[in-house]
């Protein structure tokens, strides 16, 4: 016999908290201190591997926990410029040179801005407006010409 | 196997596998926001990385990759109830002519500005603007069965959508139009 899939879904439904729309939330509202985030800890891993030291080892030279550096090595923390120079003196290397422009190389985009893009959805079909689609979109006002690198 | 509404509206589901205490999209993207997971996977995967994109910074790498995910998730997160899901999704056989049941689907990140978009969801079509997201992976090669990783992809799809068809389910209204 067959059977409506969304009632189907609804008899075996998987209700969770903290699932996907509060992860992407919570990245939505903190992208903007998030990207250098993961940006420290990947060079921070960078090195570690570098000078062949664990989680551990780090843990002892900052004088902290473990679990603090697992936070900081997953890109979650959201660290002082203290922290920043701690870890700069520990593993001996230049952090915050360059960050800026590693945590800014990829540029914020909006919903609008994938959905325009024909390779990635194909071509927008006639009268479709991508304001219609995402809630408060406001398109974006363009800054002028880019400088090229 | 259970399923999760993932915007509460009925209209984009998530697999649960048999196991697993999280829906897959979103263990999905808690990979891809996974230093420690995207230092391991690219590693692992640096010849592809330089064969198929000329990349050879594994850093840039996991960087990018976590910006993609985080602009994607924001995509999905941010549709409107009434929107039309069938902007993001495409059929999974670029050269696919006819509709089909049951149909397999993919969304991708948008292109950098090096590169393009090696992130991938994967879904089942039930009908028009309603999917099921059934995995996602990072598509580093030409064909998905290059490689086990999105070779696994495949086959998971096609498990999916054979439960769903065993279980009775042909779309979201449980028609079979062999016309489609």
């Amino acid at each position: 016999m067959n059977m409506n899939a969304i009632d189907f879904f609804k008899a075996n439904e998987h209700k969770s908290t903290g699932g996907f729309v509060s992860q992407a939330q919570y990245v939505k509202d903190n992208w903007s201190w998030l990207k250098y985030s993961y940006a420290v800890a990947i060079k921070v891993r960078h090195r570690m591997k570098e000078l062949g030291i664990t989680q551990k080892d780090l843990a002892q030279r900052l004088e902290c926990t473990q679990q603090h550096i697992s936070v900081l090595l997953a890109g979650k923390a959201n660290m002082t410029l203290e922290t920043l120079a701690k870890l700069e003196q520990a593993l001996s290397f230049d952090l915050i040179q360059g960050l800026l422009e590693f945590g800014n190389s990829i540029p914020d985009r909006d919903a609008v801005g994938y959905l325009n893009d024909s390779s990635v959805s194909g071509p927008i079909p006639d009268g479709f407006k991508t304001s219609d689609l995402v809630a408060g979109y406001q398109p974006r006002k363009k800054k002028g010409p880019k400088s090229s690198k | 196997m259970r399923f999760e509404d993932i915007l509460h509206n009925g209209r984009l589901w998530s697999v649960v596998y048999d196991g697993d205490s999280q829906d897959i999209l979103t263990k999905t993207f808690a990979d891809w926001l996974d230093t420690g997971f995207l230092e391991e996977f690219f590693s692992r995967n640096i010849k592809d990385l330089e064969t198929y994109f000329h990349i050879t910074d594994l850093d840039q790498a996991i960087y990018d990759t976590i910006a993609d995910a985080a602009s994607l998730s924001c995509l999905i997160l941010d549709i409107r109830p009434d929107a039309n899901l069938d902007m993001l999704f495409r059929p999974l056989e670029n050269q696919r002519i006819r509709e089909m049941i049951l149909s397999r689907e993919k969304a991708k990140g948008k292109r950098t500005t090096s590169h393009s978009s090696w992130l991938r969801l994967y879904a089942i079509k039930l009908e028009k603007g309603t999917y099921l997201i059934t995995g996602g992976a990072i598509k580093l090669t030409h064909f998905m069965a290059e490689r086990e990783h999105t070779l696994n992809e495949l086959k998971r799809m096609e498990m999916v959508r054979n439960y769903l068809l065993d279980n009775g389910i042909i779309d979201a209204d449980g028609i079979k139009d062999e016309t489609l």
